[in-house]
C-alpha cells in the first residue's frame, strides 16, 4: 500500500517535472545553455520625401509579412503626426502613412528586428498571385521556347526545371538567352526574364525582393530572387546562378516584380529610401523570455525570470542547494563518507562560491584550526557551553576579520570575501571537532573533518557549474526530479561503499 | 568496481546488514519514535527498569541543574567510585568512571589511573548540563551511578575499563550477542571502532567465539594475552531473559540491550540502544540480517517468552 503510493508520486511528479521542462523547452523555445547567444538584426528602412502642397499626401511601403527563416519579434513605425495603417495585398504586407497636409523635408521609419529561426513555421500564403502570364510574342516567344526545349528534357521537376532555366539564362554563349535577355545580365533582369520564360512553360513564379543580412551596413541593397510552387512547396532559385534554395541570410521583403517598394500615390517628391541593417547579439534566454511574456504565457509570467534582480540572485543561489544535498545523500548513504552535520558541508560549499574553490579550502581550515586552538586554550579556564560556543564564535569573527585584514594589505582580493563564511556553522563545526576529538580521538576527528571537505567540495563543484545553476534557475521544475530522486533513493537498502570494507573479513 | 560487487553479493548472500537497511528496514518499522526516549534518556530507561523489576547500575544522584554541580563535593560524600554519565548522551561520549579517591589530596582517581580534582569534575558535571554530549545540544541531565564491580570472569581479557555484553533483540527474541572488551588502545572504553575487542557469543551456549580487533580476527587478548575464545559467560540465561525483557518493556521491536555484570549483584541493565550499531556482526563473523529474517518469518509462534528464548537458543 505504502509503496503503491510511493510510485505513484514518483510517477507524478516525474511527469509534472519532465512535461514542464519540455513545454518550457521545445515549445517556449528556452535554451538549455546559459549564455546561448543570438544574432538579433535590426532593418531601418528610411523613407524620406518632400510633400507636395495642398496634397493629402499618402505613402506606402512594403513591410515584412513573416519571411520564411525569420522570426519577427519587433516592428516601430515611426510616423511623426502621420497616420499608420497597414494591410494585407494578396501576400504582401503594406504599410500607409498619411496626412492631410505637410510641407518641408520628411523622413519615415519602419524598423523591424528579426533573428534567423529555420524553424520559423511557414506562413500561410499560398502564391496565388503569381505573375502574369505575359505572352511573349514573335522572335522572343520563339527563343523562350528553343531555349526551354532541351531543359523539359532534362528535368524531373519544377525545382530542377526552373534551376536549369536560370542557368541557361546565365549562360553567356546561349544565344536565345543574350537576346531574351537584351544582353543585360543584371541580376534584376534575369530575374525577370527568368519568370517571364517560366510563366510560359506554365511554372507558377515570381520575383520576390530582400535584404541579405550578412553585415552591418548604412545602405543595404535589395536583392532580387525567383520564387516558383510546385503545388505543395515554394522553391526558391538565385537568379544569377541558378542555384537552388535560399540564402540563410537573405530576409524577403516582399513579392512581385511589377509592384513597387513604395508608392507615393503622386502626393511627394524626391521619394528616397534607405534600408540600414544593424547586428546585435542578444541572450536567447532573454530574447525567448521577452517574446513569451509579452505574449501573455502564464507560465513565462509566473517564472523566476519575472522577478526583480536582487531576487533572481538569491534564487540562483538557493535553487542549486538541493543539487548539493542530492550529493551528500549519495556520499553519506551510497559511499558513507562521514561528515560532521548533514548538511554543513553544502554551506560551505556555499560560503566557497564567492572565494573559489582552492582559496575556500585554504581559508576555511584556516579559520577552524584557529578557532580550535582557541576552543582546546578555553578548556582549560572551564567555561559552560554556551558562553564557551559564545566565546568561539566572537574568536571566529575576530580571526575572519583578521584574515580580512590581512589580505587587503597584502592585496589578496579573494580574502575579502570570507566575510559571507557562514561563522556560526564554523563554530558549531569546531565545537563538534572538539568534542570528537576528546572522545574519540584526534584520527575520528580529523577523518570527519576531512569528509566534511571532500564532500564540501563535491557539492561546490556541482552548484557552481553554470550549466547546472542555469539549469535549476530557468528550470526550477528540474528540481521535482531532485525530490523525485530523493524519494527513490531513500529506499536504498544496500550497502555502503565503506559497509564493504568494513564488513570484509566476513566473507574472506 | 568489479570486485566492489562481488564484495557486495558475497556480503548480500552471507546475510549482513547494512546501515540502510537497518534503517529504513529495521528500526523505521519497529521502533516508535514515540518510543525513543524511553532509551535515549537514561534516567527514562532506569525509571522504566526499576518499574518492571529489571536489575541496572543503582542510581547515587541525578544532576539536573547548575547550583547542584556546584554541591558536587558533599553529594559526593561516602561515594569512593561511581561513574558521571550524561542521560541523553551517546556512543559513549561524556562518560566520565570515577574508580576511587585519591588519599594525598581531595582528587579522584579515573579509571586508567589519572587523578583530576573536584573543580574538573565539576566543570565536567556542568558540560554535561548544559547539553555538550546530548543529541542537538538540548539541556540535559548528569546522572552520578554505581560504578559496577565487574565479574572477575572477564578480568584476565580485559585492560582498564568495564566490559559489557551487547545483545540485539528483534520482537523480543535474541539474534546476536558479543562481549565488547576494553584495550589499552581504547582507553578503557567499550567501543569496537575506538578499538576495543568484540567477541562474539554463541545464544545457545553463552560461549565467547573468536575476538575481533580493528577488523583483525584475534585469538588473544593483546595487552593480557589470554585466550579469548570458549569463555563461559556466566548468567547467560539470566542475561537472555534480561534482554528480551527490556524488549517488551520499552515496546521497541528492534533493541540493542548493553548489560554489564556485577562480581555481586549479577547482569545489570546499563543503557538500551534503539539504533544499535552494526560492529556485532564483525565481532561474530555472521550476518544479522539473514538471522532477522529467520524472526520475521517466525514471529507468528514467537509470542511468549519462553517460546522466543528458547526459539533464539535453539537457532543462534
Amino acid at each position: 500500500m505504502r509503496n503503491y503510493h510511493l510510485y505513484f508520486l514518483i510517477t507524478f511528479l516525474t511527469l509534472c517535472s519532465v512535461s514542464i521542462f519540455a513545454y518550457k523547452h521545445f515549445v517556449l523555445g528556452l535554451p538549455l545553455k546559459p549564455n546561448e547567444k543570438i544574432e538579433l538584426w535590426t532593418i531601418e528602412e528610411d523613407i524620406s520625401f518632400v510633400p507636395k502642397e495642398n496634397v493629402p499626401i499618402r505613402v506606402s511601403t512594403k513591410i515584412l509579412n513573416a519571411p520564411p527563416g525569420f522570426n519577427v519579434i519587433g516592428e516601430d513605425f515611426i510616423s511623426r503626426n502621420y497616420g499608420s495603417t497597414t494591410r494585407n495585398i494578396g501576400d504582401n504586407k503594406i504599410l500607409v502613412w498619411s496626412k492631410r497636409l505637410d510641407r518641408g523635408n520628411r523622413i519615415l521609419y519602419y524598423r523591424a528586428t528579426v533573428y534567423k529561426n529555420s524553424k520559423a513555421p511557414p506562413v500561410g500564403y499560398t502564391m496565388q498571385a503569381i505573375e502574369n502570364r505575359q505572352q511573349l510574342i514573335g522572335p522572343e516567344r520563339s527563343a523562350a521556347n528553343a531555349l526551354l526545349e532541351p531543359i523539359r528534357e532534362q528535368s524531373a521537376d519544377v525545382a530542377t526545371f526552373a534551376a536549369a532555366t536560370v542557368r541557361q539564362l546565365n549562360n553567356k554563349d546561349n544565344t536565345n538567352a543574350q537576346f531574351l535577355l537584351d544582353r543585360d545580365y543584371s541580376a534584376k533582369n534575369l530575374a525577370k526574364t527568368a519568370i517571364t520564360v517560366l510563366n510560359i512553360a506554365h511554372v507558377r513564379a515570381r520575383v520576390v525582393f530582400g535584404l541579405r543580412l550578412k553585415d552591418t551596413k548604412m545602405k543595404a541593397e535589395l536583392e532580387p530572387w525567383i520564387e516558383a510552387y510546385n503545388g505543395k512547396n515554394r522553391i526558391y532559385i538565385n537568379p544569377t546562378t541558378g542555384a537552388l534554395g535560399l540564402p540563410p541570410d537573405y530576409l524577403l521583403w516582399w513579392h512581385g516584380a511589377d509592384v513597387k517598394l513604395i508608392n507615393s500615390h503622386d502626393s511627394v517628391d524626391n521619394l528616397q529610401v534607405n534600408f540600414a541593417v544593424s547586428r546585435n547579439m542578444e541572450s536567447l534566454l532573454n530574447l525567448s523570455y521577452q517574446h513569451h511574456t509579452d505574449s501573455g504565457s502564464l507560465l513565462m509570467r509566473f517564472s523566476t525570470l519575472n522577478l526583480p534582480l536582487q531576487v533572481q540572485q538569491v534564487y540562483k543561489v538557493m535553487l542549486a542547494v538541493p543539487i548539493g544535498a542530492l550529493i551528500i545523500i549519495i556520499l553519506r548513504n551510497f559511499i558513507g563518507i562521514p561528515t560532521f552535520g548533514t548538511f554543513m558541508p553544502v554551506l560551505i560549499a556555499l560560503a566557497f562560491r564567492d572565494t573559489e574553490l582552492a582559496a575556500g579550502l585554504i581559508l576555511f581550515t584556516l579559520i577552524v584550526s584557529l578557532g580550535l586552538l582557541v576552543r582546546f586554550y578555553l578548556e582549560h579556564v572551564r567555561l559552560l557551553l554556551v558562553p564557551r560556543l559564545a566565546a568561539v564564535l566572537t574568536t571566529v569573527v575576530l580571526i575572519m576579520m583578521m584574515i580580512t585584514v590581512v589580505c587587503n594589505q597584502l592585496g589578496i582580493a579573494t580574502g575579502l570575501s570570507i566575510a559571507l563564511f557562514p561563522m556560526v556553522i564554523i563554530t558549531m563545526t569546531i565545537e563538534r571537532i572538539c568534542i570528537v576529538w576528546d572522545e574519540r580521538g584526534p584520527v575520528d576527528a580529523i577523518k570527519a573533518g576531512a569528509g566534511s571537505l571532500f564532500a564540501a567540495c563535491l557539492c561546490y563543484i556541482a552548484m557552481s557549474n553554470d550549466y547546472v545553476r542555469y539549469l535549476v534557475f530557468v528550470f526550477p521544475e528540474l528540481l521535482l526530479l531532485v525530490l523525485v530522486i530523493s524519494l527513490v533513493f531513500g529506499q536504498y537498502t544496500g550497502y555502503r561503499v565503506t559497509e564493504l570494507y568494513r564488513f570484509r573479513t566476513l566473507v574472506e | 568496481m568489479r570486485s566492489l560487487l562481488k564484495l557486495a553479493r558475497a556480503l548480500s548472500a552471507k546475510g549482513v546488514m547494512g546501515m540502510n537497511m537497518r534503517n529504513h528496514h529495521y528500526v523505521m518499522r519497529y521502533n516508535k519514535r514515540s518510543l525513543y526516549p524511553l532509551v535515549d534518556n537514561k534516567l527514562e530507561t532506569k525509571r522504566l527498569a526499576d518499574a518492571n523489576q529489571i536489575a541496572v547500575p543503582k542510581l547515587y544522584h541525578a544532576i539536573e541543574i547548575e547550583h547542584q554541580a556546584q554541591q558536587l563535593g558533599n553529594l559526593l560524600n561516602g561515594f569512593d567510585d561511581f561513574v558521571v554519565k550524561p542521560a541523553n548522551g551517546s556512543g559513549g561520549d561524556g562518560i566520565l568512571v570515577i574508580a576511587g579517591r585519591s588519599e594525598l589530596s581531595d582528587g579522584f582517581l579515573k579509571s586508567n589511573g589519572i587523578l583530576i580534582d573536584l573543580n574538573q569534575l565539576q566543570h565536567h558535571v556542568s558540560n554535561i548540563l548544559s547539553g555538550m554530549y546530548s543529541l542537538g545540544g538540548q539541556a540535559d541531565v548528569a546522572m552520578i551511578e554505581q560504578r559496577v564491580d565487574f565479574d572477575p570472569v572477564f578480568e584476565k581479557i580485559t585492560y582498564q575499563g568495564v566490559p559489557d555484553v551487547r545483545v540485539i533483540v528483534l520482537l523480543g527474541v535474541p539474534v546476536m550477542a558479543m562481549v565488547r572488551l576494553p584495550t589499552r588502545q581504547s582507553d578503557g572504553k567499550a567501543n569496537l571502532h575506538q578499538g576495543a575487542i568484540g567477541a562474539g557469543i554463541e545464544l545457545a551456549t553463552g560461549l565467547t567465539l573468536q575476538g575481533v580487533w580493528f577488523n583483525n580476527i584475534i585469538t588473544k587478548h593483546p595487552d593480557t594475552q589470554h585466550a579469548i575464545a570458549n569463555l563461559e559467560i556466566p548468567h547467560w540465561d539470566t542475561i537472555l531473559h534480561l534482554a528480551a525483557r527490556c524488549c517488551d518493556m520499552t515496546g521497541l521491536g528492534y533493541l540493542g540491550v548493553d548489560v554489564v555484570l556485577d562480581k555481586t549483584r549479577g547482569p545489570l541493565i546499563l543503557e538500551l540502544n534503539a539504533r544499535p550499531g552494526m560492529n556485532i556482526q564483525i565481532a561474530n563473523q555472521s550476518g544479522l540480517l539473514q538471522r532477522c529474517r529467520h524472526v520475521e518469518q517466525n514471529r507468528d509462534r514467537l509470542v511468549r517468552l519462553d517460546q522466543r528464548l528458547a526459539f533464539a537458543k535453539q537457532q543462534f
